[in-house]
């Protein structure tokens, strides 16, 4: 009895496709190939990309049986694997720190690993050991939730494109030296890592996304960006930080990304960026810049909304607008207008948004400065298509007000829809 | 690019690897790729559709076709569909969809499932 040639389909078939429709299938089904023939015993061990969560192994309410059918399974999974392996996933809340994973780090990094991912239990941070920063070969690093600690001998990732960490316990000094040494990153995410203080030195770094508590941050070389998403939350350390801080925020987060395409600031980035000496006439202009999207701007801090014109009045191709404002208390105070000669003297004369087609202005009060700037974009913006205007849900009476003026405001593009959004 | 080796086939008459009837569907395939690219039910639909009119040997066929027109996109969708057609199913399910033979000593198989116990949990009934 043995296999009619006529009728096996899979056998002969490339090991390339065959690992392109085993890599489809959970892990566990891959190994069970094994089962099917003699010539399907070791098919799955050649394969190059493995990934690992609990669906490995049954489910049940103890923790620590799960944990150790887990281990176990990867363990002999790792243990009988033929071959090089390019990319590595581990994604489990059920690992708690444990050598065993300190092991198949050092097993992957005599693997030539290209990509590693590990995604851990926040509750247990395990601290990825030192063979991590001899899998020389990486290209693609996403770590969650544990410690790193590079060696001081540890002269970088000389492949390294992306990288990615999540809530790392990390010294700022030790993710500064990364990024220097790896001269081929083009993708860096850098999320809940807290009080860094980051030199941002990267020669080929296209997409940059941070997001947590950063004391304090500056592009010092990031001359090719292309994309930027920055959520930065404050505490008082950092709030006090900022104030004797003297400077240029703006200057030192978006002076040295002059090819900057996509830009969006959330939480407290406007405000991040007023800190420190106006920087006055911007020495760069971001031609490429299509795309701005800001969130929690106060219109009732003309600091920021100077930083918001001095971007937008400095991004000639700008196409896309999307403010988001943080100004909900809609008080007769906060009413009254203050200091509206302020537009007359910031706004330059002849300033056009050749290019800008739809604008989205979300969370209004119709407080006077918000109203102000929605005139300034119209009455500038000859090519404008849409501009939609979605006043926040605490706001029931001020809307009426917030249209009338609208109603009257000029439009330099005769095609203009503007868009009030109720809900 | 994409389709340079189309080209090449049509030029090549000699050619084994690609009959007419499995060009008809492979080449069509951008376009409908393309038409409904944004729509995930649709590829759904479209999948089962191939499972239940196609049978595995074509697909099979399908799959080195795409291949050798070095059509990664098709190349995907079809390495997808005999991944979905034989998850979580039996290994004879499985044999039986790919033509195989167990050649295994009496005995072997169960010394086998023994050795790879710790994957074989949880299938689906046949």
């Amino acid at each position: 009895m043995g296999d009619s040639p006529d009728l096996d389909l899979i056998s002969d078939l490339p090991q390339s496709i065959i690992e392109s429709i085993l890599t489809r299938l959970p892990i566990i089904e891959a190994v069970r190939t094994s089962i099917l023939s003699s010539k399907w015993r070791y098919r799955w061990a050649s394969l190059t990309h493995l990934a690992f969560d609990e669906k490995c192994v049954t489910s049940t309410n103890d923790r620590t049986f799960v944990e150790n059918k887990l281990i176990n399974f990867i363990t002999r999974a790792l243990f009988l694997h033929q071959g090089p392996i390019h990319k590595f996933q581990l994604c489990t809340s059920f690992l708690t720190s444990c050598p065993d994973i300190d092991q198949w780090i050092l097993f992957l990094s005599r693997k030539d690993i290209k990509e590693l991912v590990l995604e851990l239990d926040e509750n247990e941070w395990i601290r990825v050991p030192s063979c991590l920063f001899n899998c020389k070969k990486l290209t693609r690093l996403e770590l969650s939730r544990c410690e790193l600690d590079p060696p001081s001998t540890f002269k970088g990732f000389s492949f390294l494109k992306s990288l990615k960490l999540y809530q790392v316990y990390v010294a700022s000094d030790a993710i500064e030296s990364v990024i220097i040494n790896c001269p081929l990153l083009e993708s860096l995410s850098l999320s809940y890592i807290d009080s860094l203080t980051l030199n941002i030195r990267s020669p080929n770094l296209k997409y940059l996304c941070l997001e947590g508590e950063f004391k304090d941050i500056c592009l010092e070389n990031t001359p090719l960006l292309i994309a930027m998403s920055v959520a930065m939350y404050m505490t008082e350390d950092i709030a006090e930080h900022m104030e004797q801080s003297s400077s240029c925020n703006f200057i030192k987060f978006l002076g040295g990304a002059p090819h900057l395409e996509r830009l969006i600031g959330r939480i407290y980035f406007t405000k991040y960026l007023t800190v420190g000496d106006d920087p006055g006439r911007l020495p760069i202009k971001y031609i490429n810049l299509k795309i701005i999207e800001l969130y929690q701007v106060s219109f009732e801090d003309m600091k920021e909304i100077l930083v918001v014109l001095r971007l937008i009045t400095n991004s000639p191709n700008l196409k896309e607008l999307q403010i988001s404002s943080s100004s909900n208390s809609y008080t007769l105070a906060a009413m009254e207008a203050t200091d509206l000669e302020f537009w007359e003297k910031e706004c330059p004369s002849h300033c056009i948004f050749g290019r800008l087609r739809v604008v989205k202005m979300t969370e209004m009060s119709g407080v006077p400065h918000e109203m102000e700037f929605i005139r300034f974009l119209l009455e500038n913006s000859p090519v404008l298509e849409v501009m939609s205007i979605a006043p926040c849900s605490s706001v029931t009476e001020g809307r009426l007000n917030m249209l009338i003026e609208l109603v009257r405001f000029r439009r330099a593009s005769p095609r203009a829809e503007i868009l009030f959004i109720q809900n | 690019m994409k389709f340079c080796t189309v080209k090449q086939y049509f030029d090549d008459e000699n050619n084994n690897n690609v009959t007419n009837g499995i060009a008809t569907t492979v080449i069509p395939l951008p376009n409908k790729h393309l038409k409904i690219k944004a729509n995930n039910k649709e590829m759904e639909q479209y999948e089962q559709e191939l499972l239940r009119n196609v049978m595995p040997q074509e697909l099979t066929k399908l799959i080195l076709a795409a291949n050798y027109l070095n059509f990664k996109e098709a190349l995907d969708f079809f390495c997808r569909t005999v991944a979905n057609a034989i998850q979580n199913k039996s290994v004879d399910y499985v044999r039986k969809f790919f033509g195989l033979e167990s050649d295994f000593e009496p005995g072997e198989e169960e010394k086998l499932c023994k050795e790879f116990a710790w994957s074989f949990e949880g299938v689906d009934e046949d």
